[in-house]
């Protein structure tokens, strides 16, 4: 450990990216490989029993599965650096990147973007205010509607909201991210009929990711009321709101930080579920109808894509700690 | 050098004893959980036991093919000769000086060790037996004890290699149909599978056989329960403080009952099925108290059946998922270096993998039994509790008592199993309580989408999916998806608030101070 801290700043943001590279190397492998050794061919949606051998070869070779493993490795590695991830199957040729990247990539990023946003501000500021009111009524009643929102089960939430505001009270859209057929008059208008759409899905998103972000605030505010310069404030005669605010909160979302970088993979396999009960046309519901459709190029490029984006996530979460907390020194 | 630790140990358990039993102000409940921990641990395991040497027996009476009379005997004796057995080995360990102290004590070590091998070779894989043979008997073999130590590096390296690099030629070979009937799998199958077509399968039970009842005889873990006991009244003094941990509790051993009793609970059997039309769909009645679905199904039925698998799925798959997690963490935290690497960067990968489409594919590829669904969630659920206990682990090694254990002589092992696990623990429970929250959410959204044993034993995910495609929600059928819901929110609610109040007890920081 001792010689440990004696590496710079620079070393260690050397050996982080290095960290990086071959941790999403072994993610690439390990996408490439998921597909090929699992029992069950790659093309089975392609080719049908009564199908002539010479069409099975033509579809084989069309996709280059006629060559060795290792070479199919060299080319998918190759294939990736250009940007090219392959035909989608059940969307008819369709390239990869198109079929993620055209519209489902931005339903997904505005759907969780905003609900992470909202959860975060309401769970630091609910974190931070039960802590300094520990164990009395606001303490324990927030605590045990975090808890419930915390072990409550998404998809079930979701279809409760579908059923009580889309059904009975017909407030909420029943499915999609806009209204089919109709032609809107302005942005405005688009506008607005996105984000009636988008209530239902967000309300059980918010809710799902706000339990645990709360409970992380508040015991780590909880840890932050035992130091020494908590007490120094106090003894300044600071205003209790300004030691809140000003000394524990921002103290506090530090370990927010890590939390919420190594909770994305997580958190956005979460809208999985929510997406495919909400019908929202985003990553998590391509997800689900890619398995159903066994259709492997989007998979792999749904993966990929995750994955990259949790690798890099960590990696920013560290750098970002680094910067944040001047006491870390590598 | 062992033995000293071990004497002081039990020196510590011993003058707290009549110190605890004077103490006569305890409120009732205390004293429940105090009997009931001694209770527990007097009286089943023999019970345990018990049942164990007479399935025994009963296996012995099938392979000879005795008749009753003769069976009944054969039996009984076997159950008598495991109570002497019993009584003899506890007599030798608590009453006679410790068997440990003499030469019997250090064979009967090495005899458990070979157990585990005769175990691994029979139930896992040949090959990973093997790798753990060398490295418990031969990493050091005697004759070869003067060697340099290079000459031992290299010894240890050719021999696990060419097994290492045997497992990947033989999977590489071996795949396929064709490959898999030209050259059948030797290395990666276990011993059970090959000698299954002569008939002799059955001696592959002989490892557990002998492993399991000395195991759970040893006065070790006797008295490390011994002393538990104590350590379990207090927490229970500080748990039973907590309002929301009784709650929990309720709830938990609630849902507990319902899962156990399940069939004495439900009026018809989960797959009771009727065929009449006029038996389908039905609202509300005195007859079917939620209800029926769309194969005339009674759904309360359902719905407590339901609780069995849920609590199985998530009972299993965190135990599991904390086992694979705490060992990766203690061996990457405490020996560091290039170990702590590689296996922090599979850890990387694995949490950098979106759970739930990999659930789904898995699934998918690998058909959806219910075991599958178990494998599935313990795979990609470990790698938070690794993190944990690495860091944990790594905290822990740098502390005093670790380096006076290392002054004494005690070995890695020793020291992994008898000091860092102990102090980590409370992390591993809690991490294990989490984890079947996660795991019964995990198999509520799995089994919801479609995916896992949809036709067989219902849990509440299958039921919920059922009466989505039964179109509950459009039909207004309340009775239909609201109860599953609400049982799943329960349970993961009642373990929330267990581990939430848990955490108070055993994270002193979290604590309320008391005046």
């Amino acid at each position: 450990m001792s010689e440990k801290k004696a590496v710079g700043t620079r070393q260690y943001i050397a050996t982080r990216v290095a960290q990086t590279i071959v941790v999403w190397f072994g993610i690439i492998t390990l996408n490439f490989f998921i597909f090929r050794i699992m029992p069950g061919d790659p093309r089975g949606t392609l080719i049908a029993e009564h199908m002539p051998p010479e069409v099975i070869q033509a579809i084989a070779i069309r996709f280059g599965l006629d060559q060795p493993i290792a070479t199919q490795f060299v080319l998918y590695i190759v294939n990736l650096f250009r940007g090219d991830l392959g035909e989608s199957f059940s969307h008819y040729g369709q390239p990869v990147i198109e079929t993620i990247f055209a519209f489902r990539f931005w339903n997904t990023v505005i759907l969780m973007g905003t609900s992470i946003l909202i959860a975060l501000i309401v769970a630091i500021i609910m974190g931070v205010i039960a802590a300094s009111r520990r164990d009395r009524a606001i303490d324990v009643g927030s605590t045990t509607v975090f808890l419930v929102a915390y072990s409550m089960p998404v998809f079930w939430l979701g279809l409760m909201i579908l059923y009580y505001f889309g059904f009975i009270l017909r407030v909420i859209p029943l499915a999609g991210t806009i209204t089919r057929g109709i032609v809107h008059v302005n942005i405005f208008h688009y506008v607005a009929d996105y984000l009636w759409h988008m209530t239902g899905p967000l309300v059980v998103l918010t809710l799902s990711f706000i339990g645990g972000f709360y409970l992380i605030m508040r015991d780590s505010v909880l840890d932050i009321f035992t130091q020494d310069y908590i007490l120094a404030a106090r003894a300044k005669g600071l205003k209790e709101r300004a030691i809140l605010f000003g000394h524990a909160m921002r103290n506090a979302m530090l370990p927010m930080v890590s939390v919420i970088a190594v909770n994305m993979p997580f958190l956005i396999s979460g809208a999985t579920i929510t997406e495919t009960v909400f019908s929202w046309s985003g990553l998590g519901l391509l997800t689900y109808n890619s398995v159903v459709a066994n259709d492997w190029p989007v998979l792999q490029g749904i993966f990929l894509f995750l994955a990259t984006v949790a690798v890099l996530s960590n990696f920013v979460a560290d750098i970002l700690y680094l910067y944040l907390d001047p006491r870390i020194r590598y | 050098m062992n033995r000293k630790i071990e004497n002081t140990e039990q020196e510590q358990g011993i003058p707290s004893t009549p110190e605890i039993d004077k103490d006569s102000s305890k409120p009732l409940h205390v004293r429940i959980v105090f009997f009931g921990t001694i209770f527990l641990l007097v009286l089943t395991t023999p019970l345990l036991l018990d049942v164990f040497f007479s399935s025994f027996g009963m296996w012995i009476v099938n392979i000879a093919g005795l008749d009753y009379y003769l069976s009944l005997i054969v039996v009984t004796s076997i159950r008598v000769l495991g109570v002497v057995l019993l009584i003899m080995i506890i007599w030798g360990g608590f009453l006679g000086a410790p068997v440990y102290y003499r030469r019997f004590g250090s064979i009967l070590t090495k005899f458990l060790l070979i157990c585990i091998g005769l175990i691994l070779l029979f139930c896992i894989n040949l090959a990973f037996s093997l790798i753990y043979i060398f490295l418990i008997f031969l990493w050091t073999p005697k004759p070869f004890i003067h060697w340099p130590k290079k000459k031992l590096l290299i010894y240890r390296g050719v021999i696990l290699g060419t097994l290492l690099i045997g497992i990947i030629v033989e999977s590489i070979v071996s795949s396929g149909i064709i490959g898999s009937i030209l050259f059948p799998p030797i290395l990666t199958n276990s011993l059970s599978n090959l000698l299954r077509p002569y008939g002799l399968a059955p001696i592959c039970l002989i490892g557990l056989v002998i492993f399991i009842p000395i195991y759970a005889l040893l006065p070790r873990i006797w008295r490390s329960f011994w002393n538990a006991r104590i350590r379990i009244e207090n927490f229970w003094i500080e748990y039973s403080r907590d309002f929301m941990g009784i709650l929990g509790l309720i709830l938990i051993g609630s849902i507990i009952i319902l899962a156990v009793f399940a069939p004495w609970i439900a009026p018809y059997h989960w797959s009771q099925g009727s065929l009449n039309l006029e038996d389908l769909y039905l609202p509300p009645s005195p007859l079917h108290i939620l209800g029926t679905n769309a194969r005339g199904e009674d759904i309360f039925s359902r719905v407590i059946y339901g609780s069995q698998i849920s609590l199985i799925v998530g009972f299993t798959a965190s135990v599991i998922a904390v086992t694979l997690g705490t060992l990766v963490g203690l061996i990457a935290g405490y020996f560091g270096g290039i170990v702590d690497s590689v296996l922090m960067r599979v850890t990387d990968v694995f949490l950098s993998l979106p759970t739930l489409p990999l659930m789904l594919i898995f699934l998918q590829l690998f058909g959806q039994g219910l075991h599958n669904v178990i494998i599935v969630i313990a795979i990609l659920g470990w790698t938070g509790t690794a993190r944990m206990v690495r860091s944990e682990t790594l905290s822990l090694r740098e502390r005093p008592l670790t380096e006076a254990a290392h002054a004494i002589g005690a070995k890695d092992s020793y020291i992994i199993v008898k000091h860092i696990l102990p102090n980590t623990l409370p992390l591993i429970l809690a991490n294990v309580i989490l984890g079947v929250v996660n795991a019964i959410l995990a198999e509520a959204g799995i089994t919801f989408l479609g995916f896992g044993d949809i036709h067989g034993e219902p849990s509440w995910g299958i039921v919920l999916h059922w009466a989505t495609r039964g179109a509950a929600l459009v039909s207004g059928a309340w009775w239909w998806f609201i109860p599953p819901g609400v049982l799943i929110l329960v349970t993961t609610l009642g373990f929330a608030f267990i581990s939430h109040s848990a955490d108070k007890v055993v994270n002193p920081r979290l604590r309320r101070r008391r005046k």
